[in-house]
Order: C-alpha cells, then structure tokens, then sequence
C-alpha cells in the first residue's frame, strides 16, 4: 500500500485538538517585498519602499487539520502559504514542520521536506506544463524523487489519476485536452504523487464553476480521510472554507486578526472585519428585514506599503476607538478556541 | 467517483492539428524543397559541372552565356554556374553555422538571466545595451579588423554579437514563465534548477526564438555575403557569392551583368527560402502552442 498513513501518522488524525506536537508551526511569519526604486530615488540615498505582503503571521496546524485562511485579494495569505511551502523565503520569522525548522538551507533536508509538503496552486489552466503529456508530468515526480523502480512509473501514475477521479487511459493527453476541473484534479494528483503529509491548497478551487468547485472539494475531503493529508486551505470565500475547514483564520493585511473554529466563527464572528465578510456570504434565506446590523465594510484595504498605525483595519471599521488608531491589538485568546486581535475584546 | 470523460473540447483540438499536416503547410513545405535543393546541388556540385571553382581559362574570359557555360564567364575565365555552385556550400554555412551558434548561446544566456533574476541578469542585459549601442556591421568590421579577414573569423565575429537578439527575445518570454504556476509548481516538487529550464520553461518560451532563427539564418546570409563584398570574408579565389558579386560589380558598366546578377540571385533564392521556412514555422508552432 502506498498510500498507507506512515504510523508515526495514524494517531488522533481526525481530532482538531492541537494536542501532542504541532505539524506545521509558523511564528512571526514575515514578507517584505523592497520596491524596485527609480534611478533619481536610488541617488537621493531615500529609504526604499516595502510592500509588506505578510507582517508577522502566527500559525499552528494540528496533524490531520484543515485550517481555512480567509481574506481579501492582496491580503497576504497566498504569500503566506508559498513561504509555507518554500516558493519565497521569509524576511523574517520561523516555520516549523513536525519541529524541524522549514528554512534550512541544508540542501537534503529541503528536499526531504519538499516531498512531505505541496501545493494546488489555483490556477488549473496555468499550473500545468502545457507541454507535458500527463503521463509525462506524473512520471517526471516520481522519477526525480526516485519514488518507484523506472518499469512501475505508468502503474503508479495510472493509480494516482485514479485515485483523483480520473482514468488511467487519459495520462497519454495533454493538459490542453482537459476541462478546469480536470485539469485540477491532475494538479492534485501531481502534488499526492510524492506522498505528501501536509498540503497548501492556494484558492484551489476558486477559478473553478460552482458545481465543479464542490465536486473537487469532496474530492480533497475524501483523500484526507484515505491519506491522512493535513490542509492549509487559502481561499477568499468564506462559504467555500466552511464546508473544508476545522479552524478558520483570518487575514487582513498581512496579519491574522482572528482565528476560530468553523463551528463557531459563522455564527459568532468577533472581529469587525470577519463579521463583514460572514455578513458577505450570500444567503438563501434571507427577508428584507431581517438585515444584520452590521455596516458592509467601506472602501479598498489600504496599501500593504503604507499599512495604517494601530489596529490596521481601523479606516474601515464601524467601531474604531481613539485607541485603534495608536495601539496595535494583539491575537488574543478569548476561550473555546476563539482568537481575535480587536480592542472591542479584552485581554488586547 | 465516477470517472470523468474527457471534454468535447479536447477531441476537436485533436482534429483540428490532425488536419493540418506537413503539406497543409505551404510555406513549410515551399520553403524546405526550395533548400533542400539548393543544398542538394550545393553537395553534389562537382557531379553536375565538369569545371572547378578556380580553374582559370584566360581564353575563355568575360564570355556571355552559352551553351557551355550557361551562366557565362568571369574575367578569369572561370565558369560562373560552376562557383555558384560552390558557392552555395559557403554560404549555406554561413546562413547555418553563425546563426546555430548564436541560438544556442543567446538561448542560454537569454534563458538563464531571466531565471535567475539579480545580478546574473543586470550584468548581462547591460552588457547587451552597450552592444546595441553600437552600429550591428561597425562592430562586426571592427572585431574583423582585429581578427584578421576570413571566413572562420567572420563567424567569429558574428558569434560574438548575434547572440544579443535571442538573449533579449528569450529573457523576455522567460521573466514571464517562471511565475507561471507549472513552474512554481516544479519548485515546489523539489526539481532542480537544470530541469526547470530546460525542461518546464524552455520548452514553453522557445517558439519565436526558433522563428526568429529563420530570419537571422537570412540576415547573415546578407551579412556575409556584405562582409564579403567588402573583403572581409573568405578571400580570393575561394568561390562566394558576395565575393563574386565584388569581382564582377567593376564590368557591369560593360554591359557583363551575368558575373552579378547571377550570385545575387542565389542570394536571393536562399533567403526566400528561409524566409519561408520561418513562416511556415511559425505558423505550425502557433498551431501546436493553442493550449
């Protein structure tokens, strides 16, 4: 069996309780993109300008979780899982999988770790080599990593598109040959392909329709379940992250403001900002007058350069206070798994 | 789950590539019997004329065509179809032999400095400024100057600034794939530098490089027939059809046209030729390139 959890796996798999050791930790995560500066700028001697795509993010991820990270376009929460998974290198900060430190750069770790953790990436008509036959893109993953003897690479590759809801027979195509949601699922059987234990799915289902989007969801459920996958699921619709999601987190500008189970935080957003975006989700159900009474959020997220003093949502929140615009409010723990970062809370 | 059939989309692609083979091409197609048959006689010259490439015959000088030299000949009395002929074999080299030569080290550099980003890719792009700076020929006669006149000097030459037009074409194309998600992909799947390049980036950007290798196979032809026009090539008596071209350019006031016109023909005939061919390139690549 391949696919087999590795024992040291099997323990308390379902369980959201962060319990016992952590798998992914990542501690005041943070990414700077330097502006490139104009010739005239550059002779001034100015200060550069920094985009500040992620500005201090802390978050554990319980082996056999899915932690949902939410949040506007530009947020940070892509940079975020492509430091996660190694395609940028922090400008600061630690990520830890199962204790060891991510951010070596022991060469043959690196490589250890690349196989325990991947990505779906979102884009299903980019994130294919147009010029690789699937066949060909699977079997180049084994081969790199010597994953199999040369003579079972189309046997395995065969077990991998059947694993993803495909058939063996369609590896000789190309990605061309494939609709969206086909071509995700080869993203995905891509990413299975080195037995990964954790995987960042980067909005990988957000260019998808609808109805695919639920087909290749309960798709990544259910290879949870057989392989023991831990999930980070990035996503800027809280609807979709519901259904996924053991804990939901909440980006906003380049900082996690709030972090709650999924069982609660629809129910009981605290943050004003997720209370916005759970009063975003479109409803059924809902009458005329039974509007909640909280205000859409107004305006653009201001710029991740010129990021607001104090809490950095302030501009835009309905409750801001004196003390909003002058002191940053740290996560703070409010019981039952709530985590938020607002003034409106005690212990901030 | 169920499995999926393909989309109907994807069986229509098929058809529509099937649909246009080779002969469906007829660029491609005029392009490449126009070459291979001034190759074949390029090769097989010393069978299809009983004259050489440098055998005088004074008598026999500045005669018109005839039956026994069909294209005429010289002032030295050497037939004119014969160092045609000949002639081809030079400059079919110098279409192919620089122009390979660039290719492959502008695709590299081209390739590499857009990868890598930094400093790799600021060194090299200035020095590509600087190089354009300057007169494309100027520079060429310059390096040829230092180096000495002939035909491996003028490859030389060529080698050393032609790669500058694939760096840039090839750089550009590849600052835009290396975001590309199958690239971060391969990153993230640990694949090693080499293989990224080589296997997922180039691939996907090389296209106009190989169409564009088509026209510069054309523009040095030119270039060295115009290099050796002005005796910077192969010297005498080899046959060459620049060179011939400037032996026969003081009798035109005479009225001897066919020691000119001839070569310039033969020029002609080959750059439409490759011309061709890249068209007819670009076209097939288009068609297989629709994603």
């Amino acid at each position: 069996m391949r696919f087999a959890v590795e024992p040291s796996e099997g323990a308390g798999r379902n369980g959201v309780e962060a319990a016992g050791t952590p798998l992914v930790e990542a501690r005041d995560v943070v990414k700077h993109f330097p502006l490139t500066q104009g010739i005239v700028s550059r002779l001034q001697r100015r200060p550069g300008e920094v985009l500040k795509a992620v500005d201090g993010v802390s978050l554990v991820i319980a082996p056999g979780e899915t932690v949902g990270l939410v949040g506007e376009s530009g947020c940070g929460k892509t940079t975020f899982g492509r430091c996660l998974v190694r395609l940028y290198e922090p400008t600061s900060g630690e990520i830890r999988f199962r204790g060891e430190d991510v951010l070596t750069h022991d060469a043959a770790t690196t490589r250890r770790l690349r196989r325990s953790i991947q990505m779906i990436f979102q884009d299903p008509y980019s994130s294919l080599n147009p010029r690789k036959t699937v066949k060909a893109a699977l079997g180049e993953v084994l081969t790199v990593h010597r994953l199999c003897p040369e003579n079972e690479i189309p046997a395995r590759v065969g077990e991998l598109l059947e694993r993803v809801g495909l058939s063996a027979a369609m590896g000789d195509r190309y990605p061309r040959q494939f609709s969206g949601g086909q071509r995700q699922r080869i993203g995905i059987a891509r990413a299975l392909a080195v037995d990964p234990v954790f995987i960042v799915a980067d909005e990988a289902v957000s260019a998808l329709d609808v109805s695919i989007q639920a087909q290749v969801i309960n798709l990544l459920m259910r290879l949870q379940e057989e392989m023991g996958l831990t999930f980070l699921f990035i996503a800027h619709n809280l609807g979709v992250v519901r259904h996924i999601s053991n804990r939901v987190a909440v980006m906003y500008l380049g900082k996690i403001v709030e972090i709650q189970p999924a069982s609660t935080i629809f129910d009981e957003p605290l943050h004003p900002y997720t209370k916005a975006l759970v009063r975003a989700i479109p409803k059924l159900d809902s009458a005329l007058g039974a509007r909640d009474t909280v205000a859409a959020i107004e305006g653009d997220p201001p710029s991740p350069i010129d990021i607001p003093t104090g809490c950095r949502f302030h501009p835009r929140c309905p409750y801001a206070m004196p003390i909003c615009q002058t002191v940053e409010p740290p996560l703070a723990d409010q019981g039952g798994g709530q985590t938020v970062a607002c003034h409106l809370y005690p212990g901030s | 789950m169920a499995t999926i059939q393909a989309a109907p989309a994807a069986s229509r692609a098929t058809i529509r590539e099937a649909s246009r083979p080779l002969w469906r091409n007829p660029s491609l197609l005029m392009g490449a019997t126009l070459l291979a048959i001034v190759a074949g006689l390029a090769i097989f010259a010393p069978l299809l004329t009983p004259y050489g490439p440098i055998d005088q015959d004074l008598l026999n000088a500045h005669k018109p065509p005839s039956w026994a030299h069909p294209f005429g000949t010289d002032n030295f009395g050497r037939d004119v179809l014969t160092r045609v002929l000949y002639g081809a074999r030079i400059d079919l080299m110098i279409g192919l032999v620089p122009t390979a030569i660039t290719f492959v080290t502008g695709v590299l550099l081209g390739a590499i400095a857009g990868y890598y980003g930094g400093k790799i890719d600021t060194i090299l792009m200035r020095v590509v400024d600087v190089a354009v700076a300057f007169p494309f020929i100027v520079l060429l006669i310059a390096i040829i100057a230092m180096l000495g006149p002939g035909l491996r000097n003028m490859f030389i030459a060529i080698a050393l600034v032609g790669w500058i037009s694939y760096a840039r074409i090839v750089r550009g194309e590849v600052l835009v794939a290396r975001n590309a998600e199958y690239v971060l992909a391969a990153k993230t799947l640990g694949f090693g530098d080499a293989r990224i390049i080589f296997g997922h980036v180039l691939p996907n950007v090389i296209t106009p490089a190989i169409v564009f290798f088509m026209s510069d196979a054309v523009l040095n032809i030119l270039l060295g027939t115009a290099l050796s026009f002005l005796g910077l090539g192969p010297q005498a008596p080899t046959a060459e059809w620049g060179r011939m071209i400037q032996e026969g350019r003081q009798f035109i006031v005479s009225g001897e046209w066919w020691m000119t016109t001839i070569p310039g023909l033969a020029i002609l005939v080959v750059g439409v030729a490759f011309s061709l061919i890249g068209d007819g390139l670009a076209d097939l690549l288009r068609v297989e390139e629709r994603v």
